[in-house]
């Protein structure tokens, strides 16, 4: 046997015992196995079986030995992987450990405990209270790693504090690193003493932007013009709100105004290489003070910072606000960065020509310009930017650049060239140069329906052709016009059997809508889940489910296979006036559905009928497995909170016991639109 | 959507969620939440060309529709940032001509081989699968030999740039002048020469698609450039995993500059070399059994038949 295999027959023998497949007595040897597969393996099957005596033993003494890195490691992470049913257990196994453990072990129980969640809280409050630093430190990282998980956060944040009062440095920055990383909310108050020591000043700073309590502003703004801690204080400021609201905002933007050079240099360095969310911040902080006499420095960072991460709400308005003067120096940006970094080029043309769009501005034929040579560029980013640029400043001979661009370039850029050439004709009169494969753009009415026309497109051999043909269909008003359109519902291809059921929800009349109905309703059997859909969709529009005697075409497609049939399904019902006991039956069978979307669907038209019994099966709904139902259901309670206890009730007693952050942030805005502290 | 003006539907942050999510599950790439206004730009403009009013809706597209997971590499794409050019990072290259072909020459000829296969896993536009096999052509140390050099991506529009081969002014921005020569005047800038072309190959499959790699066969070298960046500790090790398994005893892994194994893999050896160090799968490692649907060991010629 090759090595290989036999580390393959290794690992397949853990796997086994973590299925259950085979008994766990080989578990110990697994996990001091040579090769890391093998012990990664073995942790997870230890992990499988915590309940058993045997293994949390072996567990416990890979743990204490001080030999075998790679077992000790292994032990950490079966611990860690711990099912919360053996929260209990896993506690009291490690903690009866610490008595036998040497001050170098204690480090590996501390990290361990995590797996025990809740319970470790207050052993791991001891630990950290402990004389020895490192087993200290451990234990805050510890609590940092619950608080992580979202567990006892408000509790591991007093824990925190506390340690941020211990006289040794490491363990104040490793409980100033964790309030950071956990996101837990402090008071100012805590964090004077780390403010004032040069060693943990910068990261306190940084954790300053969380904190409660009053002085925070003053404390930021003092320490933004110092050379050691302006980058974290601007990142701060941001995060604590001071740049979105009075009254530090005034005397913020003050200080930004008068920070030197240097100062300003390193925030543009900071939004060009640090993680997306503080570069967002510095860039932010620097785009707020408006132009200076380094505006072109800060914009090219704000540009480089826009390849990469994209702008935040708060930055693209503060950018917003540099007017013509940022338009200048945008387009200077462009031209030097052409050709060689297209990509920054691009984003810098476009934000110029957004810029240039909602002021007054004399750049408008240099934006086109420069647009202009993005487009004939052949890079599908910079002509897409050229595109963008131009559907602003374009003339009417762009547009025909923009239809043969198109042609050349293929469908990616097709639709984009396409809504820009409609703006162009939209703002200087002209006839639009028709764009033969772009997908419909235009609004309803702007092609009137012309039976000679449509006749010779619908006969193109290019289905792309077929199904434009039909999009770029207004309203259609004769009965005759229907049926011509209907025919399209025979095509062969997919695309123009939907674009013809959107024509057809278009339909207008009694006698048109009802031909426009009778014909979709064919495709309702025997075509494929996404055409079926959208004929589910177009019947819906057409009140095709208005009628009691329609309602059981859509509970049929209830229990369709597909999950896409069953939401269109649902969407459907959610419109019509369909009711009754068979109705109720065939919602309760889809909010058993495998699929999360479509249970979301189910709580959606669940809460358009607000009885109780729907209540109660949306409150239990705040119990399900998949988190975006959970969070599903929290916003729809949220609907209700204002008028009715019980939902309010239920979220409260969710919030107690929910782990998953966005599924709490959920609940807390829920019951915030109902005026209670979230 | 443009940069500065919201036009478009707002993406929430479950949304965020799901899609990312679902791009994890396809690609094993993973975006940490300070991606989400990358998200919401970029795949704004993808569900508009759907036609696709909101996000809720463009995340069923991407899981329900036929079309779906081909849309779903369209969006992967549009969400990285993927710049690449001739003779990116040149002083590996440098190394890869001087040192790593001859050790690879010398090495299959031991094999009683005459093969070289080189593969660049998330290829892109193609700069540096042409890159290669100018090197491998220039070196001179492989005339006659069955040579090929095989990109892969997920994206089918980058896919068909590196098919074409023609590549704009600013993807010769770092490219020695001594390699002109590989190179022809076309309309849209400079097109890849034919004797260039003719040892290179392009497929699309997903990294992390292990069986489908087997296609391959066994593969002297492999390129994997600053792409493993995106991806989360567990898919990293998993692709790794899948270098491994591709690679010849003796071949080598070159990672981009800011890369290495570590963390990640001890089944790879470092190799120090006059100008670099790379990885390499070590030489005393007997071939792997075959997989089911590996068809690579028949094509080896390395001596070593099934077991």
């Amino acid at each position: 046997m090759t090595t290989e295999d036999d580390v393959e027959t290794r690992r397949a023998r853990a796997l086994r015992i973590q299925r259950g497949q085979e008994g766990p007595a080989a578990i110990g040897a697994l996990l001091a196995d040579e090769d890391w597969r093998v012990r990664k393996q073995a942790a997870e099957a230890a992990a499988a079986h915590l309940a058993d005596d045997m293994v949390r033993e072996t567990l416990v003494l890979g743990l204490l030995q001080p030999d075998d890195v790679g077992l000790r490691n292994a032990a950490v992470e079966a611990f860690v992987r711990a099912e919360p049913s053996l929260a209990p257990v896993v506690g009291r196994a490690l903690v009866g450990a610490l008595d036998r453990a040497t001050p170098t072990a204690r480090k590996f129980v501390c990290a361990a405990l995590v797996g025990a969640g809740r319970e470790a809280i207050e052993p791991l409050a001891r630990l950290a209270d402990e004389d020895d630093v490192m087993t200290a430190c451990a234990a805050v990282e510890a609590l940092v790693s619950l608080a992580r998980r979202g567990i006892a956060r408000p509790a591991i944040g007093r824990l925190l504090g506390e340690a941020l009062a211990r006289p040794e440095p490491v363990v104040r920055l490793a409980a100033l690193d964790g309030l950071g990383a956990a996101g837990v909310v402090i008071e100012a108050d805590a964090l004077r003493a780390a403010l004032e020591d040069p060693v943990t000043s910068a990261a306190a700073i940084g954790v300053l932007g969380r904190a409660r309590g009053t002085g925070v502003s003053e404390l930021l703004l003092a320490a933004l013009p110092r050379e050691h801690t302006t980058v974290e204080a601007a990142i701060a400021l941001v995060r604590h709100g001071d740049l979105d609201g009075e009254p530090t905002r005034g005397r913020t933007l003050a200080v930004l105004r008068t920070l030197p050079v240097g100062l300003r240099a390193r925030l543009a360095m900071a939004a060009r290489e640090r993680g997306a969310d503080d570069a967002r911040a510095a860039a932010r902080i620097l785009l707020e003070a408006g132009p200076t006499e380094d505006g072109r420095d800060v914009l090219a960072a704000v540009v480089d910072l826009g390849v990469r991460a994209e702008l935040d709400p708060g930055c693209r308005a503060a950018l917003l606000a540099w007017g013509q003067e940022g338009v200048a120096l945008l387009l200077e940006l462009v031209r030097e960065r052409m050709p060689d970094d297209v990509s920054a080029a691009s984003w810098a043309l476009e934000a110029a020509a957004d810029l240039a769009s909602l002021c007054p501005s004399s750049h408008g034929s240099a934006v086109a310009e420069l647009a202009r040579a993005l487009l004939a560029h052949g890079e599908d980013v910079a002509a897409k930017a050229g595109a963008r640029a131009l559907a602003h400043f374009g003339t009417a001979e762009d547009a025909t650049l923009l239809a043969a661009a198109a042609q050349a370039m293929g469908p990616s850029f097709e639709s984009l060239a396409a809504e820009s050439v409609a703006a162009i004709a939209e703002r200087t009169g002209a006839a639009p140069p028709g764009i033969r494969r772009a997908r419909r753009t235009s609004r309803p009415g702007l092609v009137a329906a012309d039976g000679a026309r449509l006749r010779r497109d619908l006969a193109s051999d290019d289905p792309s052709a077929r199904a434009s043909a039909l999009d770029a269909l207004g309203h259609l008003d004769e009965r005759e016009t229907v049926e011509l359109v209907a025919m399209a519902l025979a095509d062969e291809d997919e695309e123009v059997q939907i674009a013809a059921l959107r024509a057809l929800s278009r339909a207008r009349g009694a006698d048109a809508r009802a031909e426009a109905a009778r014909s979709a309703r064919v495709l309702l059997e025997g075509a494929s889940s996404p055409v079926r859909a959208e004929a589910l969709h177009t019947l819906s529009l057409l009140g095709g489910f208005d009628r009691d005697d329609r309602s059981e075409v859509l509970l049929s497609h209830l229990a369709d296979a597909s999950p896409q049939v069953v939401i269109a399904a649902l969407r459907a019902l959610g419109v019509s006036a369909a009711s009754g006991p068979d109705v109720e039956a065939a919602l309760e069978h889809a909010l058993a559905h495998d699929d999360p979307e479509v249970v979301k669907e189910t709580l959606h038209v669940m809460a358009r009928r607000p009885d109780g019994a729907t209540r109660a099966r949306i409150v239990a709904s705040l119990a399900h497995p998949h988190w975006s139902v959970r969070t599903r259901a929290a916003e729809l309670l949220g609907n209700e909170v204002q008028k009715d206890a019980s939902a309010r009730a239920a979220l409260e007693a969710r919030a107690t016991v929910e782990t998953d952050e966005l599924v709490l942030r959920a609940i807390g805005a829920a019951l915030a639109s109902g005026g209670a502290d979230a | 959507m443009t940069i500065l003006l919201d036009g478009g539907p707002r993406m929430r942050r479950d949304e965020f969620r799901l899609l990312r999510d679902l791009v994890n599950q396809r690609s094993g790439m993973y975006f940490d939440d300070a991606s989400f206004f990358v998200f919401e730009r970029r795949l704004r403009e993808r569900a508009r060309a759907l036609e696709l009013g909101d996000f809720t809706s463009y995340y069923q597209y991407l899981r329900f529709h036929p079309r779906g997971p081909e849309e779903l590499d369209e969006a992967i794409d549009a969400l990285v940032t993927n710049e690449t050019y001739f003779f990116r990072e040149e002083y590996q290259l440098r190394a890869f001509a001087d040192d790593v072909l001859p050790r690879l020459r010398a090495q299959a000829e031991a094999a009683y081989r005459r093969r070289l296969v080189i593969w660049s896993a998330g290829c892109s536009t193609g700069e540096e699968v042409y890159t290669l096999a100018i090197l491998v052509l220039r070196s001179r140390l492989f005339e006659g030999w069955d040579v090929r050099v095989f990109g892969n991506d997920i994206s089918r529009r980058v896919l068909g740039i590196a098919r074409r081969a023609v590549y704009p002014r600013h993807s010769f921005r770092a490219m020695p002048p001594q390699y002109e020569e590989y190179f022809e005047p076309d309309a849209g800038g400079r097109r890849v020469a034919d004797r260039v072309r003719a040892l290179c190959q392009f497929g699309h499959f997903n990294l992390m698609e292990r069986e489908r790699a087997a296609i391959l066969g066994r593969v002297d070298a492999i390129f994997c450039r600053n792409v493993l960046i995106y991806f989360d500790t567990e898919s990293r090790r998993k692709v790794i995993e899948s270098f491994y398994d591709r690679l010849q005893p003796g071949g080598f892994l070159m990672l981009g500059h800011s890369e290495s194994l570590l963390h990640v893999s001890t089944a790879f050896e470092l190799a120090h070399l006059a100008t670099d160090m790379v990885y390499r799968r070590p030489l005393g490692t007997a071939s792997l059994a075959p997989r089911p649907g590996d068809v690579g060991d028949a094509r080896s010629g390395d001596g070593e038949g099934r077991r």
